[in-house]
Order: C-alpha cells, then structure tokens, then sequence
C-alpha cells in the first residue's frame, strides 16, 4: 500500500505523448478516476480507521462540522 | 409573456435565466425534472441552504406565464454584484474551492452529485467571506460506480490557478481571465515547479491528470467506447479528501515589501488630524446619499469602504494589489463582517466583457452603475502615473456610479511630489482650477470639504 502514491508520482514524471487536434480532455479525467481511486479510497479508509482508533483514546471535540469550511 | 434571456445563459439545457419586468428568473426545462424534484426531495436543498452554500430561490406560481414551456420557474435570490474568479484575491479563490467540495460531499450525503464545478457558479453575496453556490441546477442524481463528471472541471477551474498562485506567483490568478474555463491541466503542469511532482496531492491531479488527458484524448479514434471502469463510492470520496487536502495545502501569505499598496496605511503623509479629517469628511459627504450600491475604486484595504458597508450599504471595494485584496478580505472573514466585497481591479484596465461575443461575463461598466464610487487619494495615481486627462478620468467615473465622492490631491502633496520625483512633469492641467473644469463637464459639484492638516480636497459630486 505505501508505495502506491509513489507508482502515482512515478506516472506523473513519464515523457510526455504529442497532442492531438481534436482532443478529448473528459476520457483521460474518468480514466484517471478509476485508478486514483483505488488508492485514495484505501487512503481514505485507513484515515478514518485511524481517527476512529484516535477517538477512542483521546476525546475529541464531537462535531467540527459547522466549522468544516472555516479554518 | 416571456423575458429577456440572459445573454450567458445558453451552455445548459435543463434551463435558462431570464429577466422579466426588471426582475430575475431561472426557467426550468422539463429536462431539469428529475435532478431538481430530487434536489428538492431528497432534504440537499434545504441542507445547503441552511448552512449558507446555495443560493436560496421561492417557486413562482405562475410559471407558465412567466416562460412558456417551463417545467418549472424559480426566483433566485437577488445578489447586488456579481463578481468573477479573475477578480478575487488568493483567499477567495481557495474558500470558493472549498465551498465546492463541502457542497459535493454534502450532495454525495443526500444521494446527489454536482455535475459542474465551475468557480463561475461560485458568488460572495453577503460579504462575510462566505462564498456560496448560485447554480440550483447543477446537481444530478449519483449512480454508485460513476466518477465525478465535474472533477476536470474542479481541478482547472480551483486546484490548478491556486497551485501556480501558491508555488509560483500570486499574480497567476489573473490568468483566469484568460483562460475563461479554468487553467489547462497541461499548461498548468508545465508552469509548476518541477518537485510539485513529487506532491502527493499535485502529482495525480495535476501533472497525471495531464499526462491521462492527452493519453486517452483520442478516444474516438481508439475504436468503440470502452466499458467505462467504475469508481466506487469510497473511491470517489477519497478522492473528494484527497482534493480537500491539497487545497487545505495550498497558502499564500501577503508577503511584507512584495506589494504596492499593502503597507499604504503606515505609510502615507497623513497626520493624525488629516487622517480624521478626512474621515469625517468622507462620513459627512457619505451622510446626505442613500446608496444601495457602492464601488469604492482604489480601496486599499478598505478603511473607507467600511464608512458605507458598516451602514448596510453593499460596497465593493476594489484595489489593483493581490495583497490590498487579500487582507481586506481576510479581516472581511475573521470579523465576519457584512456587505463588503473586496475585489481585485486594474483600473487602468478593468474587467472587459469576455466569452461568447463579449456577453457572457460582464465588463466592470456592465454590472453599474453603482449609486455612488468613492475614489479617494486615487486621481493623481491615474492622472500622473498613467498620464490620464483629467477629463477622460471623469468621462469613465461618471459611467461607473451616479454619485462622486472624490479626493483631490494638489501637486505640493508630498505623496504627488513623489509620484513627479521620477517622471518629467508634463501635466500643466493637474490643478484643483484644471480638476474642477474637467469634472465639471461630467458632474455637477456638490460639495467641497478641505481635509484639515493638508492640502488635500473632498469633493462630493453628481452625475449631469
């Protein structure tokens, strides 16, 4: 699992393909999706697992949130 | 009886805005029905509104009259300026960003999805530094396994303009305005720094995301459409925290010497007895108006643009400095002050009508006249830094505002004596006698009220 962001930023220093004309930027953002997906949501679940072991030890104050958007 | 289709309105066709007998609506396509009725069902509407990120509308009984063939017609909520994403400092920008987000998962909570994530759709009506969402119909009904149709949109529009204001230059916010549907994923990967792509957060929504684009932008050519890989739910909000995060990772602080503007106010000539004089001054011109609009041009960070909004007067306070901006705003936020919008603007060359023949996002002029313009210590910037006649000075004020509240300051004022220190002094017409000749012709002088303790003169003027 740790290496997975590390496959992401591997991806993202490959060379560049030339671009084409007529080109469709929406098929690559859903392609995207699928694959980052797989690795956030797995981030996500274990930050959730965590704050929730976290939680258990430690109280926290119960709902931030109304203040989600504030800093 | 139909209205007059607002001319930016043309791009979805679940609706459009019109206006009818001076007032706003939004036509709601039969097409609209479902995502709309499940805004409304599933309690999402109610929710976002409660909570200050959708703007509120009323159903109007009449919509047959109103518009023919509307499903339904709704009233927005009347905003007093409409401002634009290439106009807000940092801050605004990124609380928009968030707002975005914080309405998805909320949306994502009630079985919805937002299918557009454009910072067009984003406004700060109230002031209070609260920016909400104005579109009621972009949400969808979320099908498990679909990804987010709105995340390029998202990333380009939010994610990519913030990245190169934070990492490169806060001055990349103005490149909005070029770039009128968000910043290109590959441009913005080009202009990053190169160890953004080492970025947990940059990396895959930024730089790869480039790289996918143009990896599978050809699809149509490919062959038939592939099946579609699923997201699932957890994926999808994973990938909701993960932009939350790289937004929440994305700060920009006014940096002390970097700006114009930003220290203006510890460092002016003013003595304490002008400085109260001109402040009474202004709050006595200010008295004898009743504005519900005001522009207040060269604010700063808004000391005297507060004499109005703390009146409940919605004022727009606008400064060509990213760090004037930014601190107006921030302490708009922090006191959680009302009626107050700051806005970045060059005056010398202000917002222009941009997109489809020039009428989808209003110039400056288009969205006045405000009921009064404030230009305080601002005349002889446009007038000696930029060469200005006078006379084409107050050709355009009078075209923003009806009523002047305006500041002359003579050239023996150490701040004008600065300004000439470093040019030829070519403008033999820049006298109070040449101020009032020139103005004259555009407005009728009200009112003239010397700021003790200077040389200084407040001016309260209306438009001929």
């Amino acid at each position: 699992m740790p290496y997975l962001p590390l496959l992401m930023v591997a991806i993202a220093w490959l060379p560049a393909r030339d671009a084409h004309a007529y080109l469709d930027p929406g098929t690559g953002s859903f392609l995207l999706q699928a694959v980052i997906a797989l690795v956030m949501g797995a981030l996500l679940t274990l930050k959730l697992y965590w704050q929730r072991v976290k939680s258990f030890f430690v109280s926290t104050p119960a709902d931030r949130e109304d203040d989600a958007d504030e800093e | 009886m139909s209205g007059i289709r607002h001319p930016a309105s043309f791009r979805d066709p679940s609706g459009f805005i019109f206006t009818s007998e001076g007032v706003l609506y939004r036509h709601l396509a039969p097409a609209s029905r479902e995502c709309y009725d499940a805004l409304m069902r599933t309690g999402l509407y109610e929710k976002l509104v409660g909570k200050g990120l959708l703007l509120p509308h009323e159903e109007q009984a009449d919509a047959a009259r109103l518009s023919e063939g509307a499903y339904k017609v709704i009233r927005p909520r009347r905003l007093p300026f409409v401002s634009y994403p290439y106009e807000w400092c940092f801050s605004q920008l990124r609380d928009a960003a968030l707002a975005t987000l914080r309405v998805q998962s909320l949306a994502l909570e009630h079985g919805m999805s937002l299918r557009d994530a454009s910072a067009y759709n984003i406004q700060f009506p109230a002031g209070r530094g609260r920016p909400l969402l104005i579109d009621t119909l972009s949400f969808e009904p979320y099908v498990e396994g679909r990804p987010w149709v709105a995340y390029r949109q998202f990333c380009q529009h939010f994610l990519a303009p913030l990245a190169l204001m934070s990492h490169r230059d806060v001055r990349f916010g103005s490149m909005l305005r070029t770039c009128i549907d968000g910043i290109p994923l590959d441009f913005a990967s080009a202009l990053l720094p190169r160890w953004t792509k080492l970025s947990p957060s940059l990396a895959p929504h930024v730089h790869m995301h480039a790289r996918f684009q143009r990896a599978h932008g050809d699809a149509a050519r490919e062959g038939p459409p592939r099946k579609e890989r699923p997201v699932s739910r957890r994926g999808l909000e994973g990938i909701l925290s993960s932009l939350e995060s790289a937004i929440r990772g994305l700060r920009w602080e006014p940096g002390r010497g970097a700006s114009e503007w930003g220290d203006y106010y510890d460092d002016t000539n003013y003595s304490d007895e002008a400085e109260q004089s001109k402040r009474s001054g202004v709050e006595a011109l200010a008295r004898s108006l009743d504005p519900d609009l005001a522009f207040d041009l060269g604010a700063n960070t808004g000391e005297f643009s507060r004499i109005l909004s703390q009146r409940g007067v919605h004022t727009v306070a606008f400064d060509v400095d990213p760090v004037a901006v930014e601190r107006n705003y921030r302490r708009v936020r922090e006191k959680k002050e009302e009626h107050l919008l700051p806005l970045c603007m060059d005056l010398t060359n202000p917002s222009p009508g941009l997109g489809w023949a020039h009428a989808e996002r209003d110039s400056l002029e288009g969205r006045g006249p405000a009921d009064v313009v404030l230009a305080l210590a601002l005349v002889h910037h446009l007038a000696i830094s930029n060469n200005l006649p006078l006379a084409l000075v107050a050709d355009y004020f009078a075209r923003l505002g009806r009523e002047l509240i305006v500041e002359f300051v003579p050239k023996h004022d150490s701040q004008v004596e600065r300004l000439l220190a470093t040019r030829e002094d070519i403008f033999p017409d820049y006298t109070q006698d040449g101020f009032e000749a020139s103005f004259g012709t555009r407005f009728e002088i009200r009112e003239r009220r010397p700021v003790a303790g200077s040389e200084r003169t407040l001016y309260r003027m209306s438009r001929r």
